[in-house]
């Protein structure tokens, strides 16, 4: 419940930094929760801002110590399902009982997203110059498949292949990694 | 044999068109029916969505959308900006992110933490390991060591106190030390020999231009290793010995003598010759076979034959001058066996490591992982304190860590390669002790045994086969049949199996597989499930003319200006493609002429001494692949083509068998059973073709030159191992099934 006056006027300059400190520390974790949920990353962009909205005016009720992305997830969720109820029908192609399950499933997952970072980090040095050079063309062009292979000076069937190669490639290697430090 | 496509290759298809605003209503249905059906299913496309969440955090802009911590965040799209890829440092953002919170709001904070600073543990510094940079490599040898390459040398450090020495020349040189004694005794293979050093500078060259090649030897050329002893002691060993130099010794072993070395290219002539006969004796008829295991499993035999016998086996199995024995007995023993199984032993050995990563890689990676979090966590701490340098300084260790641990875990790229060599005789006639001894040194997954043929040869099978299941972990069964008793309890039974399953680095996609004409030598056509890959980036392409010789493709061309014939070869020519495996040190590689007719004059090129050449002018580009699905499953008797070959003592009661027993044993049956499974599956690993890119100088319309490869005819294929140039199975597809 935000208090009266605002919702710093009732809290702490210690609560305010922890809670600061806490909403800065989930952001990457947040947008790849609400990603999970809306599939396009311009959508996820928008629901995270109005997640952090959300859980500004709801500082007040914001208690150090308690499980701080656990609540935002949950305030994210509701603004994923909000932005997907307000999009015309044809452009929502997955049910919402499917979403529903993704929302559980990433919400199981999320303590792991550290992990599968750090072996990414390593997959990511392991692709060639090459294949580098396309994966960051093709995220700077943020999906435009067709603009990359003008850039790359290849047909957009071939870039896609090659993304869809890479992308297995970052997969399998992720997998690999979590299983060998599993084992060691 | 075409299994269900790979649901995980399927949902990040179909993930990657949802996330790119590209899916269907359709696909949609099948992307929920797909990962809606199991767990697993739902988790490949959350695993999916967050490496697309990742690479667009960190490179398209979304980084940048961090809450102002003035007051609510007003909405707005993040800013697009280009970023180096890096690594993505765990918790990195998150990090960078709260740094940017403290340090606007409450600097002190960061200022408090900074008193920690010395508190701080350096793992990494524990290690007596020195990082270096060699020009664009980092690499990390025992600490005290240097190396220097020169010109174009061709290395690795394989362990802080082991380099692989390929091609060319390195200065080795050790720090003097502060105190006591210097740095311990580093190790440089080359293929040649090991040279090990003791003590301060020593000059270390490697020239192995042709021989490495299998099958060939140049004219007056002989590969060999050479050690200058600047300063201290080395000692450089091979299968001919050891010999040990102070300063200004020169050393030098000849690649030939290698074992390894001796062993590839006794194998690689083995294999041709053996492809030739079977050729004739089953013309018309599809082959496949292992030259690699059954060169293993008659060495074995080899090992225990004297006189004409052993002179036979070895002049069949192509055993090269080095492996000559010399001395009063050269008569009786005319070979040195021992070199042939070191080098098998060698070849074996690599193949086993790359198949189960050792103990120690292992440990390696995870104290990387350490160190390198230790690394991670001091930088972490000197960005929160603002002092940049020391926080660049931990990033950069850190990165080196990393690079080092990547490095390691791309050695670990399992495939599945099992043989099971083993000798059966009479439990009546025992074989001897010493023989036993060099054949269980050798050969760890032989096995020389004792069976009861005499009184319970029903038994003696099961026994067999049951051998032959376990080692190939139920791949091969029944590979003796009953029918097999041999007439004579004294003959020898040589059961040689092999298995293997490698899964391709590029993958062919299922979709694309289609019925597709497949020419016969005679003209005829038949129906075949084709694989087709527009874009096998991985690929390696050559093509020749009808005589052999290189025809070289180019490398850019202009629609409708180019003629075919600067494209390709005439219809006498063939080309040539390598198809890697998964960790990149085995691959497929196929021969097909431009005509049906000509494939059995380019069989019979091949078998001359050709192929190594033909190897060698293999180059990776982008290429269009047209391949057809099959499974060849072979089992041979191969006495009668040992005999065609020349080794027909060995198999008669009169053979002389003595080094192995002291009965009158001889070679009754070689059973050969091989099995290659060519589909669609195989992924991963990285490939670049995007260097070449930017070399588009051919004028205005010019534009990549993407060969097209089509196995539409009948064809020949190996599968190699390309350090060692062994060649593990050979075969050809004349008449798909």
């Amino acid at each position: 419940m935000p208090h009266p006056g605002g919702p710093r006027a009732a809290a702490s300059p210690e609560t305010i930094e922890q809670f600061a400190l806490s909403l800065a520390g989930c952001q990457r974790g947040l947008f790849l929760y609400v990603l999970a949920l809306v599939h396009n990353a311009a959508d996820a962009e928008d629901v995270l801002q109005e997640t952090n909205l959300v859980l500004w005016r709801k500082l007040g009720q914001y208690e150090p110590g308690t499980d701080f992305g656990r609540w935002a997830r949950q305030v994210a969720r509701y603004e994923a399902l909000k932005l997907l109820e307000r999009k015309p029908r044809g452009e929502r192609l997955l049910s919402n009982d499917f979403i529903e399950r993704l929302a559980t499933a990433a919400e199981r997952g999320a303590g792991a997203l550290d992990h599968r970072r750090e072996a990414l980090a390593g997959c990511l040095e392991k692709l060639s110059d090459g294949d580098r050079r396309l994966l960051v063309l093709r995220y700077e062009e943020h999906g435009k498949t067709a603009a990359t292979a003008e850039a790359v000076g290849r047909s957009a069937q071939a870039v896609r292949k090659s993304m869809h190669r890479i992308r297995m490639a970052l997969l399998g290697c992720i997998e690999r990694t979590l299983a060998v430090e599993k084992r060691t | 044999m075409n299994g269900p496509a790979d649901p995980r290759q399927e949902i990040t298809a179909l993930a990657a068109r949802l996330s790119d605003g590209e899916m269907t209503a359709q696909e949609a249905g099948r992307l929920e029916q797909l990962a809606g059906e199991s767990e697993e299913g739902l988790r490949y496309l959350l695993d999916y969505l967050q490496l697309h969440g990742e690479l667009y955090w960190e490179h398209g802009g979304a980084a940048q959308f961090v809450s102002p911590p003035a007051g609510p965040p007003e909405p707005r799209r993040a800013g697009r900006r280009w970023q180096a890829i890096g690594r993505l440092a765990a918790g990195a953002a998150v990090a960078a992110a709260a740094l940017a919170a403290v340090a606007v709001w409450h600097r002190a904070a960061a200022d408090r933490q900074a008193v920690q600073q010395p508190e701080l543990p350096r793992p990494e510094d524990e290690q007596p390991i020195m990082s270096q940079v060699i020009g664009s490599k980092r690499v990390r040898l025992a600490a005290g060591w240097r190396i220097e390459p020169t010109g174009d040398a061709d290395y690795r450090v394989v362990a802080p106190d082991r380099v692989r020495l390929e091609r060319g020349e390195i200065l080795v040189e050790a720090a003097p030390p502060e105190v006591g004694s210097g740095p311990g005794p580093l190790s440089v293979e080359t293929p040649a020999a090991l040279a090990r050093a003791v003590g301060r500078k020593f000059f270390i060259g490697t020239c192995l231009p042709q021989a490495s090649q299998p099958g060939t030897k140049a004219a007056g050329m002989s590969g060999f290793t050479r050690v200058l002893v600047l300063s201290g002691i080395a000692t450089l060993v091979n299968a001919q010995g050891s010999v040990r130099g102070e300063n200004n010794h020169l050393l030098a072993a000849e690649a030939e003598k290698a074992p390894a070395a001796c062993a590839v290219e006794a194998g690689s002539g083995f294999a041709l010759a053996l492809h030739s006969r079977l050729a004739a004796l089953h013309p018309d008829e599809n082959l496949c076979f292992s030259p690699y295991s059954l060169s293993a499993a008659l060495a074995m035999v080899a090992e225990g034959a004297r006189g004409k016998t052993a002179e036979e086996m070895g002049r069949v199995l192509h055993f090269p001058a080095a492996a000559r024995h010399v001395g009063a007995d050269a008569q009786l023993i005319p070979w040195n066996v021992a070199l042939i199984h070191s080098g098998m032993a060698a070849i074996q050995q690599r193949l086993a490591a790359s198949q189960s990563p050792p103990k120690e890689l292992l440990d390696r990676i995870a104290a990387l992982r350490k160190q390198s979090l230790g690394a991670d966590i001091r930088r972490k701490f000197f960005e929160l304190a603002g002092s940049r340098e020391q926080a660049a300084a931990a990033d950069r260790k850190a990165v080196a860590l990393e690079n080092e641990r990547n490095e390691l875990l791309a050695k670990i790229d399992p495939y599945e390669l099992r043989l099971a060599n083993a000798l059966w005789g009479d439990k009546a006639y025992p074989f001897r002790q010493a023989y036993l001894d060099t054949i269980n040194k050798y050969y760890q997954t032989g096995g020389i045994f004792p069976v009861d043929f005499q009184n319970d040869y029903a038994a003696a099978v099961r026994q067999i086969n049951a051998w032959v299941g376990q080692q190939t972990r139920g791949r091969i069964v029944a590979l003796m049949p009953p029918a097999t008793q041999p007439a004579d309890p004294t003959a020898l039974v040589l059961t040689n199996a092999v298995y293997f399953k490698g899964a391709w680095r590029e993958v062919f996609e299922s979709a694309r597989t289609a019925p597709a004409d497949f020419t016969l030598a005679g003209g005829q056509k038949v129906r075949v499930p084709m694989m087709n890959e527009p874009n096998m980036e991985s690929a390696g392409y050559a093509a020749f003319n009808g005589d052999g010789s290189f025809f070289p493709t180019p490398a850019m061309y202009t629609p409708g200006k180019t003629a075919d014939s600067e494209l390709y070869p005439d219809d006498r020519g063939f080309a040539m493609l390598r198809l890697p495996y998964k960790g990149g040190e085995l691959s497929m590689v196929v021969i097909v002429p431009r005509s049906a007719e000509r494939f059995t004059a380019i069989e019979k090129m091949a078998a001359s001494e050709h192929l190594a050449g033909w190897l060698g002018k293999l180059e990776q580009r982008e290429t269009q692949v047209s391949l057809p699905r099959f499974r060849l499953e072979s089992k041979y008797d191969m006495q009668e083509a040992l005999r065609a070959m020349g080794m027909s003592s060995a198999f008669d009661p009169a053979a002389d068998l003595s080094g192995m027993s002291a009965a009158p044993l001889h070679l009754g049956t070689v059973l050969h059973k091989a099995f290659v499974a060519v589909n669609e599956t195989g992924t991963e690993a990285a490939a670049t073709t995007l260097g070449a890119m930017g070399a588009n100088k051919a004028g205005p319309g010019a534009r990549p030159f993407v060969p097209i490869f089509r196995a539409d005819k009948p064809f020949l294929f190996l599968i190699r191992d390309k350090p060692s140039g062994i060649v593990l199975f050979l075969g050809r597809l004349v008449s798909p099934k």
